[in-house]
């Protein structure tokens, strides 16, 4: 053969390379691909929130981003939501756990695609965005600020008064609480931007929903192997449902809940009391309107002690520590948890969700790399 | 006293008794047992994943017995061992169906509903299967 031909033959055999599906995603199983196909599109249609009539708003996110940043909001006008939400360090704060006024109990999450969350915080105490970012303003241990602060600044700071009389008007008379439930809907709306970024998952599985044979171009085989454990034998994609990654509840993964000193976190169930405590929720009169559906009927049980919100993966490997009190350092530790888990330290009654995965060292390297792919580079 | 029975679905089109036909056409369940019939219909159609939606119901006697109350609904997965994380109100309307509000399957797989029917001293349970996606 002429090197002619075979330099044809070689350009032959690529183009047929490139137009065939590649061997990774053809050895995909038709129940896989509908199972990668419902991690997504991203990112999902924006829907305001009912319950916030500042949502959406561009002005309200101007003010929203203002008060983001501001440290008069506390008690000792040292800490602001930045203090744990930094954006450097995707809106975490990177700490095990976080510290505002005192040292807290739990780890900072990410407030990436914090929007269109049922509940907020690790022990979904909270109901809205807006009531979420209103607790740890009040909270004496995270910023330990009052109603009384936030209006003073929103009366007589000259920058954030002018922010705040760009709003929509309201019916609701200005009073302190009314001022400070207004700059909580305005830190949702700002809030509300962050979205987190497409990824290299995302590409992959729209070009699987497309038909593209190339859709796992450029996508690493070891973490299309471990995509295939996520939803296949690894069962993760049960709780880290959905497009966000999460089914947006509650579940007990082992990790424990004793605090030290004899305390311990009871998660979701008190996050529940908390919620039906508090005058900022769906139901009350600060809402706006929306789906107070799940509110009106959530239910306290037994096995609720213990469990924490299940958090999104997008953008994971920028958010170490991990776990609700960020006792997990690494996502090779957190792979290792799950493929070790005690069934012992599963305390939710009846619950029969969580086993451990007994992965090789292989498979747990191949589950961190698909991890891996749900971030930005 | 309860009794447990898993019963067969009949498609809508189907159905014999023209129990629920106020439900509308489309997406009627039917469980049959010898004494009545039970016809719900899901609010939206179909289930989706994390979604609150309503159950409408209609209990319909046979061979000349009365219609039995629905007492108690719930829901909840066999496999994972675990039910919703909301408490359905039910209800009834003023034609005498009931309405079951408030619902949630946050978990995709099998799903059974769990329909208490009799009175609240006796009752018989039936199970409707469902799969979420």
């Amino acid at each position: 053969m002429s090197i002619a031909r075979r330099r044809l033959a070689a350009a032959l055999g690529a183009l047929v390379l490139l137009l065939l599906p590649g061997p990774a995603t053809a050895d995909l199983s038709p129940e896989e691909r509908t199972r990668i196909l419902r991690h997504g599109p991203w990112p999902p249609p924006w829907r305001p929130d009912g319950g916030n009539r500042l949502s959406g708003d561009p002005a309200a996110a101007a003010l929203g981003r203002a008060l983001f940043f501001e440290p008069r909001l506390s008690a000792d006008g040292a800490v602001s939501c930045a203090t744990c939400h930094r954006p450097e360090l995707a809106w975490t704060d990177g700490r095990t756990r976080s510290v505002g006024l005192a040292p807290m109990d739990r780890n900072a999450p990410s407030l990436l695609d914090a929007r269109g969350r049922r509940w907020l915080g690790w022990d979904g105490a909270s109901d809205s965005l807006w009531a979420a970012s209103l607790r740890p303003i009040l909270e004496p241990g995270e910023m330990g600020g009052t109603p009384g602060r936030v209006a003073a600044l929103l009366r007589e700071d000259e920058h954030l008064s002018a922010l705040h009389r760009a709003l929509p008007a309201r019916a609701a008379p200005e009073d302190e609480t009314g001022l400070a439930v207004d700059a909580a809907k305005a830190l949702a709306a700002f809030q509300e931007t962050l979205v987190s970024r497409r990824t290299r998952f995302d590409r992959l599985r729209d070009g699987l929903a497309a038909g593209r044979p190339d859709a796992a171009a450029g996508y690493p085989a070891d973490a299309l192997r471990g995509l295939r454990l996520f939803v296949g034998r690894g069962n993760c994609s049960l709780c880290h449902a959905g497009a966000a990654f999460s089914h947006g509840e509650f579940e007990d993964v082992g990790v424990g809940y004793f605090l030290e000193r004899g305390r311990v976190d009871p998660g979701r169930i008190g996050g529940i009391d908390r919620l039906r405590a508090s005058p900022f929720t769906r139901l009350g009169r600060w809402n706006d309107g929306g789906d107070a559906r799940p509110t009106r009927h959530l239910v306290a049980r037994h096995r609720d002690f213990g469990l924490f919100r299940v958090p999104s993966l997008r953008g994971v490997a920028a958010t170490a520590p991990y776990m609700h009190d960020g006792r997990i350092p690494t996502l090779e530790a957190v792979v290792r948890h799950y493929s070790e888990i005690d069934e012992e330290r599963l305390h939710a009654d009846g619950s029969r969700l969580v086993r451990p995965l007994r992965l090789s060292a292989g498979e747990q390297a191949d589950l961190v790399a698909f991890l891996r792919t749900l971030t930005p580079e | 006293m309860k009794a447990a029975a898993l019963v067969l679905l009949w498609p809508a089109a189907a159905a014999a008794a023209d129990c629920g036909a106020t439900l509308g056409e489309a997406d009627v369940r039917r469980i049959e047992r010898p004494r009545y019939t039970l016809a719900f219909r899901p609010e939206p159609a179909e289930f989706e994943l994390g979604e609150v939606f309503r159950l409408r119901i209609v209990l319909c006697g046979r061979a000349g017995a009365p219609a039995p109350d629905l007492v108690r609904l719930d829901a909840w997965m066999p496999e994972h061992g675990h039910g919703m994380n909301y408490a359905p109100l039910l209800s009834r309307e003023a034609d005498g169906s009931w309405r079951a509000d408030g619902m949630v399957f946050h978990m995709a797989g099998r799903w059974e509903i769990t329909f208490d029917v009799g009175t609240p001293s006796r009752t018989e349970r039936l199970v409707a299967e469902e799969a979420v996606e």
